[in-house]
Parts: C-alpha cells; structure tokens; sequence
C-alpha cells in the first residue's frame, strides 16, 4: 500500500465536514458545515471537483439515495469516509500537532 | 414556491459532467428553495447566480478533461499543471485587468478616448440610417414610388409652392404635388402600376360630444392607398372604389393613437359616426398600431377619409390647384425607368389633347421616384451625410489615438516582455498575453460607447429641427454599435499585435543591458505618423466647425424685419366643402381683433390674411405701375392686415404712415423692396399701384420682412387692409406685454364668441417660429463644434503622448547635452521644435483637406465661403496652441533632467 500522501486544507475541511456530518453528508450540508464553521461561502462546482478528487484518491465513497420531491425529483449523493480517508486525516492532524507543538495560539513561544 | 433563475440553471447544467448533474441541480435546487423562504426569492436567485458564476470554471475543467485523474502529484504548484485553452484565457485576461489597472492614466484615457469616438458615431449614424437610409416598413418597400410634377423651368405656378414640407430647391429630382386633373389622367392612362393612389393632407374640425371643437390632422385618400402600401385596417375595412363617390364618401378609418385617445380603444366604435366639418362620418376601421404615413413624422394622422375629386377639378380649365400627393407600387417587372417613360407618354398626351389656353404654359412634365428619396430627400441626405462624414472623423482620431496609446505602452514594456521571454515564455504566449490586454482595452470602451451613444440619441431625436422626415423612428441602432465596436476591436487587435510581434523577438541582450534602445527608431516614426494623422484629421473637423460657427453667426444677424419677442399667433381655419364658397370672415376677424385689443396684457391686437411670416401661407398678385413697364418678376406677395398688424410685428415704418381704422380699401403699405423695385429712386407715397386691375394708392413704406424662411429671397410685398375684403382664414396676430402665452385664455374666449365652430390651430410665439428657423443650423454648429472640440482635445492627448515618450527615450542624451552646458531654454526649444515639426506637417496635411472637402460642405453654409480664411486661421491657431500646451510638459520634464541622474548608468 502505497503511503497516503498529505492533505491540502480545503480538503482537510472537506473530510473533517463529512466527518460531523456522520450519516448526512451530502453537497448541501457538506457546504454549509464549511460555511458555518469556517465562515467561506464555497462553490458547489468547487465543491464537487474536490470531493470527486478524494473519493478518486479513495479517501471518500459515494453512494445515490432516492429521489426526493423537494429536490425537484433528484437524488442526493451521500459522502462517506474511508478506512484510508481515516488513516490520511489522523496522518494530518498529527502532523500540524507536532507544527504547532510548542507555540501559543498567538504564534508566541508558548513558555514550557 | 419559486424558481431558481432559468438562465442562471441552465448555464449550470451545461457546464457540469452529465453524471454530476443529478446531485448538484438538485442541491442547489434544495438550498435556493431553504434561502427563498429565510431571505426572499431575490436574494436567493443572487446566490444561485453567484455559485453558478462561481462554479463555472471548475465545472468546465472537469467536464473537459471528462472526469479523468488528474496526474497524481496534482497538488503542486498550479503553473505545472496542465491547462485548458479556457483557463489560460482567464488567466490572461485576469493579467491584462491587472496591469491596465497598473496603469490608470492610460487606461483612462485610452477608454474615454475609445468611448466617445464610438459613442458618437453610433449615435449619429443610428439617426441617419433612421431618417435616410432604412427602408420604409411596407411590404416590398422598393417597389413603392412617388409620382409627381416636375417643375420645368418657364411654368408660371399660381398660389403656394406645391413643395411638401422637407422638399427642397436644390434637389433637382424633388417631384411637386399634382393638380387633381393630370392625377385622373394618370389612373386613366397608365400601365407601370398595380396601383396608384392620391393623397391630400386636411386639417379637419372634430366635433366633441360636448360641441367644443378640436383641431384633427386628417389625410383624404383614394381606395389604392391601401393597395400600395399593402396595409389593412386592423378592425374593420378598408375604403373600396366605391367611397370615391360624392355622397358614400362618409366614412372614416382611425388611427390606432386617435382610437385610444378619443374612444378609450373601445372596438365597438367601428359602425358609429364621428362628426366633421361637413357632417357625419361613419367610423369604418381602425389601423394598426405601427401604420403612420409619412413614416414617422412627429404628428401623425389621426384618421383617414376618402379623397373624392371634387367635380370642378375633374375638368380642366384656366385655373387648378395643386395639392395632390401621388404614390403607386411597380408592377412585377416594371423598372422605374420604363414607369417613367410611361408617365413621359402620358405627358405628351396630355399635351397634345389639351392645347395651351393664351397665356398659360401648359408644359407637362411627371417624375417618378422611390417614395423613400422622395421622402428623404436630396438635401435632407446630404446633410446627413455630412455629419456621418464629420463624426467618422471623430472615430478615425480616436482610433489613431487609441493606436498611438497602444505602441507607446508597448515601448514601455519593452523591458518587462525581455524578461518574461528571458525566463522562458513562448513568443506565442507573450503576443496572446498583449494582444488580450489591447482587445480587453477595446471591449471595455465599447461597453462604455454604448452607454453614452443611449444617451446622445435621446438628445439628438429631440433636438431634430422640424421638417426631418422619420424622427419617431429614431433609435439606437445595435447593428451600428456592433460595428464601431469591431472597428475598435480591429484598431486595438491591429495595433496590439504589431509591437507585440515586434516586441515578441526582441535582442534580448540589448534590451536587458541597461538602457539601450534599438527597435524604437522604426516605431516612433510610426508614432510621429499618427500624430501628424490625428492633428490633419482634426483640422478638417475645425475648419468644419469655424463655417458652420461662422453661418450661424450670420443667420442669427439676420433681420426677420419685425421684433419677435412677446408676439403670439394662431390661424384660425376651417376646411369647407370642396368647391363650396367659403363664409367670410372679415367683421368676424374684426370683433375678435377688437375684443383683444381691450384685454389685459394685450398691446396690438391684428388679424392677417393669408399668413404671417414664417408660414407657408401665400397669396401672390402682380403689382404694376400706371405708365411704366417693370422688368422682371412683377409678382408681389398680397397681405390683407387689420390696421394694426405692423405695430403688433413692430415692422419699421420707412416713410408715409401705417394703417389706421378709417382707412378705405383702396389704400395699400409696400415693403422696402416693393418700393425699390416699382420706385426705383422716387418716393412712393402718394403714387398709385394697380393691383391685378385695381387702382390703390401707396400710404406707406415699411420694412422687408422675411417671408417663407428667414434665409430665404426677399419676395416684394403689398398690405392691404382687410375691411371690406373677403376673408375666409387667417391668422392672428397679438402682442401682449408679458409671457404670450398669459392672454391665449382669453383669445380662446373671444374666438368661441364669435366663431363658436373654429378651432385655433397652430399657436406660437412668434419667437418659437423664428428659433425653429435656425434649429438646424444651431444643431449643425452644435455638433460640429462639439467634434472639433473632440478632435481637438483627442488630438492634443496624442501630441503630449508622443513627445512624453520621445523625452524619455532621450533622457541620456539630453542628460549629455546638459553637461557639456546646454541650458534648460535651450533643451525646452529643442523638445518643442519636435512637436512644432509634427503638428506643422498636420496642420499643412489637415488644411489641404479641409480646403477639399470644404466644397462638399457649400451647400450647408449661409453667406460664407468654404474657403474663408478665418476659419482656416482659427483651426490652425486652436490646434498650435493646443499642442504646444501639450508639448510643454513633457518639454518642462525634458529640462528638469538632472544630468548626474541620467548619466549615472554609463
């Protein structure tokens, strides 16, 4: 298996977004939960080109639900982390924590 | 529930992957509707319009690229990922945004000068191809003609010119309106047309519910003017032959204005009787809402009644009138050409079977002519024409400014391309880069064009003088827009291209080495060029704009003969039946004249039969002199006045007496050039003229006064007093002492009282009438002298550009000069004299055509030579001093070179 390469942050926010979202993640709510936490409006076109990049990198799968009448008749598609989407985002978050390890929130010297 | 914006979706699902569509379409559809109950619908159809502009992109790129992985390492730096032709475009155009907004001063100047030269002439060509050169809104429209009397020299036309109103003198193909015996001949006779019709114009009194009378413009038409013009009403029916018949020609068709204005659009009118002059008429139909014939003048008709020839008129005797307006439609085949040899034909007939009467020229001559340049006509288009002439120059300036604005910028980058080539940019990818900026450039002013070219056409439509045919139609026209932003775009394309391609293979070395300067030699030349183009061009337009300053000037010294100011009028008329006598008006002319004279604010009050000045009201009579023969036209124009009518004009007396109240019919006032002409060197007063047979006897001599036109030939005139003469229409004539208008209440009262059926038609100041008389010649200064002043300061843009450049390419050697002990005057005399040598190549260039084209300009000016001095002089002197002004900065740069700064690099 080859090593997971690094994440950019947008697509950090993405996983993370899929994340909190548990069973409910799809383009509308994966937009405004980067939205609220973030406070950056993004585009859907963005949006999607990023997802499609993470479930090609198998990061993420995707599945179609039903379609539903609010939705002018269109199915949703729900985003779902991977084993490896797992791995790749601990792998990050690991490695900012040992970045920052050492300074204040105010990029000081945190004093030890 | 609403809708997100139909464009605005569909953009977006044409952008995305076929399978992305489903998911997406139906998130957005999903979040817009949550946003339109939180926000409103506005609010969110602008959101929905952000994320699609938004996503557009990145759609694109992912359906171009189909969807495919992209490389595996693709979060590296973007410039090594592989882009789309799109992407590049944007990336290009995002660079080009950035360095014109590097720098404001060009881009500014570049924009407006991009702007205003578009602008204009959109503007001013969307009024002439309206006014002259679009074809009229009828069905095969080239096959309609006009069909009239031509006049030929030796034809003794008795009463008003036949001329309809926008005709002119100096057009020699212009066709005259028809006596209605030779138009019964034509239907008779001829064989070119499907069709033919005759039209007559009539100023109708409409019959109110209420019994006030209302002023209508109505047009009498025979059953084929719908045939010609392939034009039906749209509720009801036409006239058909039969209404051409004395006593079933009581019928009205409508226009569609006049139905909504008078019967609230109300189709049951059709069936139901309108009342005229001469009794009821039955409403037939009503046309449609775009039908107006002439097309589009400012006041259309409001119904149409059949023409019947009335059937003294269907003879021919001693006398006739003539007033018709003829038109036809060509039959298949017909050339315009063999119609007129066929209404030639009918001419000799006619001739032939109606030998000269003693003393009358019966010669017969017809025309036929495309109703549109009849329409037009021949001055109007070459009036035309010249301000289309006049603004292409304008648009030519700017874009040899634009030109010149591009290849100094690109001098200035000369270094920065180097580099960019030095550090590996294709040559292919720095002429895209710099030919994008030019065409962004281009872009941008058009947009900006098309803003200001709105606007002026709203000005300019109503700033038309009367007599323009077509002026409802004026609009702007985006077919012309489209063009004169193209010609920008080639001009910016054109002259973005050559320096870049120039700029694309520079000699690296050189250019990167500090300073030394090698492919600018051929491109200033190329810039002194077009300076030398802009100042020439620009002369012409100054030239253009001192002879038409200079004819204004003149007709606005020009003596109407009478003072104006404070002076109101209106004709009092009303249409008998055709070839019924009229009632005379005269004590009625009389009351009402002595009722005003006792009203408030009325100083003069007078009555003048058949016209005032200004109108086209004239009655002409031969003069004579008992015992002397008068060489010459002895033709004199016939007012019969109130006694006060020349105080109310305030017309200058020049010797004898004015009118007075107890005057007898026999006594007459002559104008100045009466006098000289049947007086030559003696004092008329006192001596006796025969007018026709009658014997009058001269009381005064008063001023000329301008008839027709105001630029028009002084025409000799007789006064007469009205009492005891037979009046039928006339016009009135009140000076009042504050606003003329305050005192037409009680004008309207008097004339109810005593003519209770007649309306007033025409009020005017006397003032308005006499501003309408230079409207076109203040337009024509106006605008010429707005493109001068264009040219002018455009020109001068280009002057300062050139020598700013020119300095800063020789600041070393200015520097070295300066060292070796030149003095500032000395360096600021040799930048000058740089300018001084371009300017005067355009100045000699400009002036030589400007001296040419002036000719063509002849026919517009009014007493002043197209090569008068004067403004030849003006242009040079505005020019120079402008461009000294603009070459004294950079000159004052020049000397203020510091020559340790400059010579530090060595």
């Amino acid at each position: 298996m080859t090593k997971p390469e690094s994440l950019g942050e947008f697509e950090q926010c993405l996983l993370l977004a899929v994340v909190h979202l548990e069973q409910e993640a799809y383009g509308v709510t994966i937009r405004r939960e980067i939205e609220r936490r973030t406070d950056r409006e993004v585009a859907i076109g963005a949006l999607y080109t990023s997802l499609d990049r993470l479930e090609r990198k198998g990061y993420l799968r995707s599945a179609m639900s039903d379609p539903t009448p609010q939705r002018g008749g269109r199915s949703k598609r729900y985003f779902m982390l991977t084993p490896r989407g797992t791995i790749v985002l601990r792998q990050s978050r690991e490695r900012m924590a040992r970045m920052w390890a050492g300074l204040s929130p105010d990029l000081r010297k945190a004093r030890s | 529930m609403s809708r997100p914006p139909r464009t605005a979706e569909r953009l977006m699902a044409w952008s995305l992957p076929k399978g992305d569509r489903e998911a997406i379409l139906g998130d957005l559809l999903e979040e817009f509707a949550t946003l339109a109950a939180q926000a409103g619908s506005r609010h969110a159809g602008r959101w929905y319009w952000r994320q699609t502009r938004r996503s557009l992109l990145p759609n694109l790129r992912r359906r171009l690229t189909n969807g495919e992985p992209e490389a595996s390492h693709s979060i590296g730096p973007r410039s090594q990922r592989k882009r789309l032709p799109l992407e590049e475009l944007m990336m290009d155009l995002r660079d080009a945004f950035r360095s014109l907004r590097a720098a404001p001063a060009f881009t500014l100047v570049a924009l407006a000068v991009l702007a205003l030269g578009i602008g204009a002439t959109t503007a001013i060509f969307s009024v002439v191809d309206a006014v002259v050169l679009r074809s009229l809104p009828f069905e095969q429209a080239d096959r309609i003609v006009a069909i009239g009397e031509r006049s030929t020299p030796g034809k003794g036309g008795k009463g008003a010119p036949a001329r309809p109103p926008g005709m002119d003198a100096r057009d020699p193909l212009a066709l005259s309106r028809v006596q209605p015996q030779n138009y019964l001949d034509w239907v008779a006779q001829q064989q070119s047309f499907d069709s033919i019709a005759a039209i007559a114009y009539a100023e109708l009194t409409l019959r109110g519910p209420d019994g006030r009378p209302e002023e209508v413009l109505a047009e009498r038409v025979t059953a084929g003017f719908f045939d010609v013009l392939r034009v039906r009403p749209a509720v009801g029916r036409a006239f058909t032959i039969d209404n051409e018949v004395d006593g079933r020609n009581k019928v009205a068709i409508l226009s569609e204005a006049f139905w909504h204005r008078h019967f609230g659009g109300d189709p049951a009118i059709v069936g139901h009787a309108i009342t005229l002059d001469d009794g009821p008429y039955e409403v037939v139909g009503i046309m449609p809402s775009d039908f107006s014939y002439p097309v589009g003048t400012a006041r259309t008709a409001d119904f149409w009644v059949p023409y019947v020839v009335p059937p003294n008129e269907r003879v021919r005797g001693r006398g006739f009138s003539v007033y018709l307006e003829s038109i036809g439609r060509l039959k298949p085949g017909v050339s315009i050409a063999q119609a007129q040899a066929n209404m030639d034909q009918i001419a000799a007939a006619i001739e032939q079977a109606n030998p000269s009467p003693k003393g009358m020229n019966n010669k017969a001559a017809f025309g036929v002519r495309p109703l549109r340049d009849h329409l037009v006509g021949a001055s109007m288009r070459s009036w035309m024409m010249m301000l289309l002439a006049a603004v292409g120059i304008v648009l030519l300036i700017a874009c040899t400014n634009v030109a010149n604005l591009l290849l100094a910028r690109a001098s200035a980058r000369e270094r920065e391309v180097a580099v960019r080539s030095a550090l590996g940019a294709s040559r292919w990818r720095i002429v895209r880069q710099l030919m994008v900026e030019s065409l962004a450039l281009s872009v941008a002013g058009a947009i900006l064009s098309i803003a200001l070219a709105w606007w002026t056409v709203d000005v300019l439509r109503s700033a038309m003088p009367e007599g323009v045919p077509r002026v409802a139609t004026i609009a702007l026209d985006l077919r012309v827009l489209a063009a004169a932003a193209g010609l920008s775009i080639v001009t910016g394309l054109l002259f973005g291209i050559v320096p870049a391609l120039q700029m694309s293979r520079p000699d690296l070395t050189s250019c990167l080495k500090d300073g030394v300067q090698s492919a600018g030699r051929a491109r200033q030349r190329l810039r002194g060029a077009l300076v030398v183009a802009e100042v020439a061009l620009a002369v012409v337009l100054l030239v253009g704009a001192g002879l038409f300053i200079g004819s204004f000037i003149r007709v606005l010294a020009l003596d109407p003969g009478f003072n104006p100011e404070g002076v109101l009028t209106m004709q009092l008329f009303m249409a008998g039946q055709p070839g019924q006598r009229r009632p005379d008006w005269t004590p009625a002319f009389a009351q009402i004249v002595d009722r005003l004279a006792h009203t408030p604010g009325v100083i003069n009050a007078s009555a003048s039969s058949p016209g005032i000045p200004f109108t086209f009201n004239m009655q002409i009579d031969g003069l004579s002199v008992p015992g002397k023969s008068i060489e010459g036209d002895t033709g004199v124009s016939i007012k019969t006045v109130t006694p006060d009518y020349h105080r109310a004009l305030r017309i200058p007396l020049r010797s004898g007496r004015l009118f007075e109240a107890t005057d007898p019919p026999t006594v007459v006032i002559i104008s100045d050039s009466a006098a000289r002409t049947f007086f030559p060197g003696e004092g008329p007063v006192g001596r006796t003229a025969n007018l026709g047979n009658t014997p009058h006897t001269v009381v005064g001599v008063v001023a000329d006064v301008r008839q027709w036109t105001l630029e028009g030939k002084l025409r000799p005139e007789v006064y007469v007093p009205m009492a005891q003469s037979q009046t039928s229409s006339g016009y009135l004539v009140i000076r009042t002492s504050g606003d003329p208008y305050d005192v037409l209440p009680a004008v309207k009262a008097a004339t109810m009282n005593v003519l209770p059926d007649v309306p007033l038609r025409y009020v005017t100041s006397m003032k308005k009438a006499l501003d309408r008389q230079t409207a076109q010649r203040r337009l024509n200064m106006l605008m010429l002298a707005l493109f001068g002043l264009l040219g002018l300061v455009i020109s001068a843009v280009g002057v300062y550009g050139v020598m700013a450049y020119i300095v800063s390419q020789r600041t070393r050697e200015i520097g070295v000069r300066m060292a070796l002990g030149a003095t500032k005057s000395k360096v600021i005399g040799m930048v000058l004299a740089n300018a001084c040598a371009l300017v005067f190549a355009g100045l000699v260039l400009g002036g030589i055509g400007a001296w040419y084209l002036g000719t063509t300009a002849q026919a517009f000016l009014f007493d002043i030579e197209s090569h008068d001095p004067r403004a030849f002089l003006a242009a040079v002197v505005a020019l120079s001093v402008a461009a000294l002004a603009a070459s004294a900065i950079p000159a004052r740069r020049a000397a203020g070179v510091d020559p340790t700064v400059a010579l530090r690099g060595e």
